[in-house]
């Protein structure tokens, strides 16, 4: 039974939007495009308004998230994910039975998801979709983060990451400690903990260290430990009582 | 810090226990007034042994007398001399020399001298005795009598050889310095109105002085004890009442006596509390122990005060100098108390004198420190070689001590209390050598503070070496890292236009070629330059004017851009791919985040502070604090190889979005 799916296609960029309409007019027996959307916001609309069977959606579009997106509509459409690189997420799509594209889109791969539809069954996918949209768009926060700026005066500088070696924190700021220099920051410990990758660890209240650098640990009394740093003036960092457990797992991996 | 804690108090218990204990130098200064003490003891005491010392000689074997020129009344009274000395000493024998040998000491050996008398070699019984020349003088005037000053100075003075006599000592001999060649002859000068009395009187006085070996008694001060007019009390030519007293026969009577060591320490310890009385007996064990005590607290003020003052910090430059020399004076002092602690002076503690003197040191103190550290300042300066820097710091620092050292004394002793001690000192040996001598210290510590210099630059020198070796192979590492940034474009960049290019290519041809002769010029730029690092402004911003459209046709109307460039300005270089790297910030974290139009000006001015290059767009704000993206790390990374500290990146958020580099040229 050829199901005339009536399609919506969502992208920012036109020539994307141009492309994927030209290879879609191939499969007019399943596909009836019905509008176009340019952004998030411009999506919600057209869906309420138009209310598509199916939807193209672009993953990297400003405005509305994928996510924020779909949490809005009332009912969820079928959604085609366009990605542009991402196989985190597309492990994500496998299991959870909608297809995807990578852009730009080829007209060979178009076939196969056309081929998925004609023998698609409408059971709840709706939830699945919310899981899956929301792992994608939480990978895609954690950018790696590779340096971290800091303000002396009006100038800027910046510091890579992996030059740092460790962060002390003092009264009023924070103390950025690298082989040539140390550097003050206005943050607090705890903020910048929240947005450094996984390869800095908090081993005190005040101390957060880069764990590439660590020469030596050592085990002393009251379950701390003693960590060696090879910077130039080899630091010795006593942890705090309370991070034992952070650090026993970094030990042992 | 706990050595820190240790350190400040042995320095402070240590003059506490001795100022507490200086409550005995009270009662010293009395000379115990309180105390059983037995008179003739005392005096004993003071003259044998000095009050302090176990070292005294005394003649071994039989005392003989050789008496010349006599008439009968002088030989008889010399006689009686010897009877009253017979009975003060039962156990000598005292004789005249021909009696107890049967021969004459003055002559040269004969056949017929004895070879032994009583166990004793006749040699050296001869060598030995004493010869008394009696001379009659014409005038009354030349004679001496008994209260004659040159009669009592030629006898109180007549130092006996060390090798003739057989001491009793125990422990060094004493100073060469007391080596005088023997005497032990004397001429009386008589005349005949002098009494047999008389002559006998002088003739006991001259031989009792020799018995005991008075001249080797310590000079009495006044504070000792006195015993008026006896003959042994003192070797002062002007002591008058002169008697033969019952001390000094006590006193004979024990300097022959066998067990007078022992008897002594008995009397001490019996009379006086236990601390001075082995302060008198056993004064050597005592140096001996105060020197040991000495030593062993240096080294333990010196291994504290090394390890906590060596290489700190402190925010005063001046307080690195003053420190040190503050705690090396303070442990000086210290060590002074201790030696006080085991030779108690007989001064009592005089509290105004106690702070005048910490007053003195500080101020001292204060003045070597500022010296050093002006000096250090204004000659020695950082950019002479290490050597000239040494030797001028080391010599400067003797020249401060030394010139403290002879100051401090003087300025000390114009105070009432001071004067004849500090002169004196100066004056005396002791000043120059030894322990207690402030040149020995100055030399010590200027020696000190030189091989500490030597020994920094050392160390420092070895470091540095290795951090040259290092910063050369982190130069090379940044070159090719430049090479490497310089000669990328992002690759997401190509890719997606590329996928712009596919998406074309079927539609618009002429938009396809456009893009792709774009590309081709972006790519143009990057690859003929070989090996130049820098560009001019018109060139590079060509290259900007290019990538953006290329991204135009990615976004379309989404993006549009303005370019603003001060014409003067063009030809002026800066390294290749500068600006780049921001237009490419700003259309990803800016307009591709914007729903709407989206805008981007580059800006190229100059202004007082110099070169200005801005990128704006209306994008999301910057970020606070951390970024991803190796991009803007780039541009700052280039920056700082390029120009070093003449560059710099500052970014905005109000009241327009910016990111602006600032190149003093």
């Amino acid at each position: 039974m050829q199901k005339l799916y009536s399609t919506l296609i969502i992208d920012d960029e036109p020539l994307a939007r141009e492309r994927l309409e030209k290879l879609l007019l191939c499969f007019p027996e399943t596909i009836n495009i019905i509008g176009f959307a340019k952004n998030g916001n411009d999506a919600q609309q057209k869906i309420e308004a138009l209310n598509p069977d199916l939807v193209f959606l672009d993953i990297e579009m400003p405005g509305l998230t994928g996510f924020q997106l779909i949490e809005n509509l009332k009912s969820i459409p079928l959604i085609v994910f366009c990605t542009a690189h991402d196989e985190y997420a597309l492990k994500a799509f496998e299991t959870n039975s909608i297809d995807y594209l990578v852009k730009p889109v080829r007209i060979e791969r178009l076939e196969k998801t056309i081929e998925k539809l004609k023998h698609f069954k409408t059971d709840n996918v709706s939830q699945n979709i919310l899981e899956v949209i929301k792992s994608l768009t939480e990978e895609k926060l954690e950018a790696k983060m590779t340096s971290i700026t800091v303000k002396k005066g009006d100038r800027l500088i910046f510091i890579k990451l992996k030059d740092v070696f460790y962060f002390e924190a003092n009264n009023k700021y924070v103390t950025i400690f690298t082989n040539k220099d140390n550097y003050l920051s206005e943050k607090s410990l705890s903020q910048i903990e929240r947005q450094l990758p996984n390869y800095f660890v908090r081993v005190h209240r005040g101390y957060i260290i880069n764990i590439n650098t660590v020469e030596e640990v050592q085990k002393y009394f009251n379950s701390r430990y003693i960590i060696k740093l090879g910077n130039n003036s080899k630091t010795n960092i006593t942890s705090g009582r309370g991070y034992i457990e952070r650090i026993k797992e970094w030990i042992n991996v | 810090m706990k050595r820190l804690i240790l350190l400040a108090l042995i320095l402070i218990s240590i003059p506490v226990i001795v100022i507490s204990g200086s409550s005995k130098s009270e009662n010293r200064k009395n000379n115990y007034p309180d105390l059983p003490k037995d008179d003739k003891w005392e005096y004993v005491k003071e003259r044998i042994f000095e009050g302090e010392t176990q070292n005294f000689h005394s003649h071994s074997g039989p005392i003989l007398i050789e008496l010349v020129n006599s008439r009968s009344p002088d030989s008889i009274a010399l006689e009686s001399v010897f009877d009253e000395l017979r009975r003060v000493l039962p156990d000598k024998d005292i004789d005249y020399f021909r009696n107890y040998t049967g021969a004459s000491s003055l002559r040269i050996p004969q056949s017929d001298d004895p070879k032994e008398v009583n166990g004793f070699k006749f040699s050296k019984l001869k060598g030995r005795a004493l010869t008394l020349w009696i001379t009659e003088v014409e005038s009354k005037k030349e004679a001496y009598t008994l209260h004659d000053e040159r009669f009592l100075k030629t006898v109180s003075l007549n130092y006996y050889g060390t090798k003739l006599v057989n001491s009793r000592t125990r422990g060094p001999l004493p100073n060469k310095r007391d080596y005088v060649p023997n005497s032990r002859q004397f001429t009386f000068k008589f005349h005949e109105s002098q009494t047999a009395i008389e002559r006998m009187e002088m003739m006991r006085f001259y031989l009792v002085r020799m018995i005991s070996c008075a001249s080797l008694f310590k000079e009495r001060t006044n504070r000792e004890f006195e015993v008026v007019g006896a003959m042994l009390n003192s070797n002062k030519a002007s002591s008058w009442h002169l008697d033969f007293t019952e001390y000094d026969k006590f006193l004979l009577q024990k300097f022959y006596s066998p067990t007078l060591v022992r008897d002594y320490k008995n009397y001490m310890f019996k009379t006086y509390p236990k601390w001075s009385a082995v302060n008198f007996v056993n004064k050597e064990r005592n140096k001996l122990l105060a020197n040991w005590t000495c030593t062993i607290l240096a080294v333990v003020f010196f291994f504290l005060a090394f390890s906590t003052l060596y290489k700190r910090q402190y925010r005063i430059k001046y307080l690195s100098y003053f420190v040190p020399v503050f705690v090396a004076y303070i442990c000086l002092i210290e060590m002074n108390y201790v030696n006080i602690y085991f030779f108690p002076t007989d001064k009592p503690f005089n509290q105004e004198k106690f702070w005048f003197y910490l007053l003195v040191l500080f101020t001292s103190v204060v003045f070597i420190a500022f010296f050093l550290w002006l000096f250090d300042k204004y000659i020695a300066k950082k950019d002479m070689s290490f050597t000239t820097q040494l030797v001028l710091k080391t010599s400067f620092t003797l020249f401060v001590f030394l010139v403290l050292a002879f100051l401090v004394p003087i300025i000390l002793s114009d105070i009432e209390w001071n004067k004849i001690h500090h002169i004196n000192w100066i004056k005396s040996y002791d000043y120059f050598l030894g322990f207690r001598s402030p040149i020995t210290w100055a030399f010590l510590f200027s020696l000190g503070r030189g091989a500490i210099l030597y020994l920094e630059h050392f160390s420092e020198n070895l470091i540095k070496q290795k951090d040259i070796e290092l910063s050369n192979l982190k130069a090379i590492n940044a070159q090719a890292e430049v090479k490497l940034l310089q000669s990328q474009i992002n690759p997401h960049f190509l890719y997606n236009a590329l996928n712009s290019i596919a998406s074309l290519a079927q539609t618009d041809g002429a938009k396809t070629e456009k893009m792709a002769l774009s590309l081709s010029d972006l790519f143009k730029y990057t690859i003929n330059r070989k090996g130049k690092k820098n560009s001019t402004i018109r060139d590079e911003v060509e290259m900007v004017k290019t990538y953006l459209e290329v991204e135009q046709i990615r976004f379309g109307d989404r993006l549009s851009y303005k370019i603003q460039v001060d014409e003067s300005l063009n030809d002026i270089e800066i390294p290749m791919f500068l600006i780049q790297p921001l237009i490419e910030n700003a259309v990803k974290h800016g307009v591709s985040k914007i729903e709407g139009a989206g805008e981007i000006q580059l800006m190229i001015a100059k202004n007082k502070e110099g070169l200005v290059i801005i990128v704006s767009d209306n994008g999301p704000q910057f970020p606070d604090g951390l970024v991803s993206g190796h991009g803007l790390q780039t541009v700052y990374d280039l920056l700082k190889f390029s120009y070093a500290d003449k560059a710099s990146i500052s970014i905005e958020n109000e009241p327009v979005k910016q990111i602006a580099i600032t190149i003093k040229i």
